[in-house]
Parts: structure tokens; C-alpha cells; sequence
């Protein structure tokens, strides 16, 4: 039987964060990880200092840990994982 | 990461919480006490003939040293707990502890920061008038008085600082200039005064 590795290639996040550091230097340093190909932030909520996003990351092998640790960082919360596509990849 | 981007980074969450600006503010704020600070030593020193550079250069370096110590401390101070009382807003508002996160780092740093250019601001701008009295003092002569030296460099100080607040508020950088000039002429006329009573 040939070994399976499940892979994370896309991730869709719900996070609420305060409104600066901006979403372009968020999405700029979650870019700047191994393995993602694209980052994609939609401001969906603003409120007086927080906005609510929805963090959409493509890539290779993403490291959920490492995208967590980003958005942390950053002073922002993950309030819940909308959506996740893994790959399988035969081995 | 590297140092610098480190540092970037950094700087980053330094702009997010409008510490560039302040300590913009606080740089120019200071400099100008600097400056104002020496060119009235100077010219009251001059209004009762007393320049003698170890006076001006003792009364000067002690001057910028008190300066110094006011501005650190007292900014640290009142910065630090800003900065606390901001952090706790923002963790009220997030619902969630910040500890994690660069706004901690920051909550520290922007005190140390800020503090340091209040401090230093003023030792800078109060440094360069003070210039030409250390030179006499090191055995250099001048033509004139090196009190007249001194008030000159006191207000090309003034006008460099109102060229850089002009290119902070974007007008003409000219007349931002000769308006901080004009405020250190009037300060010199009203220390002439005060000297001849």
C-alpha cells in the first residue's frame, strides 16, 4: 500500500484584527512563508478599532502553526477556520 | 529574519501606533527648547559682558545635561504608561490578550524610543551653539566674540527646525523657517532686555 502525506494547499481564515498594521503589510508578511503561493484578504467588517477579514492562503504545504503564528503577531485573532483544502499526495 | 527586518518590522508597528509622529513632535518640541536654552544663556551672558567660555560652556553642558535627564525620564514615564493604558484598549477591544503579539514589544520599545529623542533632541540642538565656546575653550581665537558665532548657530538651528516642520506640514519650507527665525530674534531682544535691568 503506497504511503499517503496529506498537504494543506488552501486555507480560509475569519480574523479580526485592529486596523493598522494595514492588510497589505499582514498579507505582505504572511506571503513571505514557506510554501504559500498567494494571499488574498477581504475586509469584510469595520468597526472603531478593529475590522473583521477573511484570510484566503494558497500554496504549497502550508503550516497552519506558522500562519497562526503570523497573524498573532500582527496583534490579530483567529476567530474560526471557514475553509481548508488538503491534497494527498501518493508517495 | 534578518537585523533589518528585524528593525523594519519593527518600525512597522512603531508607524501602526503613531509613535513616528510623535516623536517627531517630540524631537522638534525639545530641539527648539535646545536651542532657545543656549541662545538665551548666550545673549544674557552678552547683555552683562560676561562670555567667558568656561561660564557659557559650564552653564550650557549643565543646561543640556538637565535637559537630557527631564526629557528620558519623564517622558519614559509618562510614555510607558500611554503605551500600557493603549494596549489594554486594544486587548478590550480585540477580546482577546495581546501578549503574544508585536504590540507588547512595542508597548515597551516606543517608551524607550520616544524617551530617547525627547532626551537627546535637546543635547543635539543645544550642542551646536555651545560649539564655538568648547572651540575657544580648546585654545581656537575668533575674529569676533564667539558669542556672536554661537547666536548665529542658535538660528540656523531655529530655521533648520522650522524647514523640517515645513516639510512635516508640507507648506512653504521658507517661511516655516523665518517664522521659528522671528521667534528667536524676539527671544533674543527680550534677553537683551532682561540682561540690562
Amino acid at each position: 500500500m503506497s504511503k499517503r502525506s496529506p498537504v494543506i494547499s488552501k486555507i480560509v481564515l475569519d480574523v479580526l484584527k485592529p486596523h493598522k498594521p494595514t492588510i497589505i503589510e499582514l498579507s505582505k508578511a504572511i506571503g513571505n512563508l514557506e510554501g504559500v503561493n498567494r494571499v488574498n484578504i477581504v475586509l469584510r467588517e469595520v468597526d472603531v478599532t478593529t475590522e473583521t477579514v477573511k484570510i484566503t492562503v494558497e500554496g504549497n504545504n502550508l503550516n497552519y502553526e506558522e500562519i497562526a503564528k503570523v497573524i498573532i503577531h500582527f496583534g490579530a485573532a483567529i476567530h474560526s477556520v471557514d475553509e481548508v483544502i488538503v491534497d494527498s499526495l501518493i508517495g | 529574519m534578518s537585523i533589518l527586518g528585524k528593525l523594519k518590522e519593527l518600525w512597522l508597528f512603531m508607524k501602526a501606533e503613531g509613535v513616528d509622529e510623535l516623536s517627531r513632535r517630540f524631537f522638534v518640541m525639545n530641539a527648539f527648547d535646545g536651542a532657545m536654552t543656549i541662545l538665551s544663556i548666550v545673549v544674557g551672558a552678552l547683555a552683562v559682558g560676561r562670555t567667558e567660555p568656561r561660564l557659557i560652556v559650564s552653564l550650557g553642558l549643565a543646561s543640556c545635561f538637565a535637559m537630557g535627564v527631564s526629557g528620558i525620564a519623564g517622558t519614559f514615564m509618562a510614555e510607558r504608561a500611554e503605551r500600557l493604558r493603549r494596549l489594554k484598549e486594544l486587548e478590550e477591544a480585540m477580546l482577546t490578550s495581546l501578549k503574544n503579539s508585536a504590540f507588547n514589544d512595542i508597548a515597551k520599545v516606543a517608551s524607550i524610543y520616544v524617551a530617547l529623542v525627547d532626551g537627546l533632541a535637546p543635547i543635539l540642538a543645544a550642542s551646536i551653539p555651545l560649539a564655538p565656546f568648547i572651540a575657544a575653550l580648546t585654545g581656537l581665537t575668533f575674529p569676533l566674540n564667539p558669542a556672536y558665532f554661537s547666536i548665529l548657530l542658535a538660528l540656523i538651528v531655529l530655521f533648520s527646525l522650522g524647514i523640517f516642520l515645513g516639510r512635516v506640514s508640507k507648506e512653504n519650507i521658507i517661511i516655516s523657517g523665518l517664522r521659528m527665525l522671528i521667534v528667536g530674534v524676539i527671544t533674543i531682544a527680550i534677553c537683551m532686555l532682561v540682561g540690562l535691568i
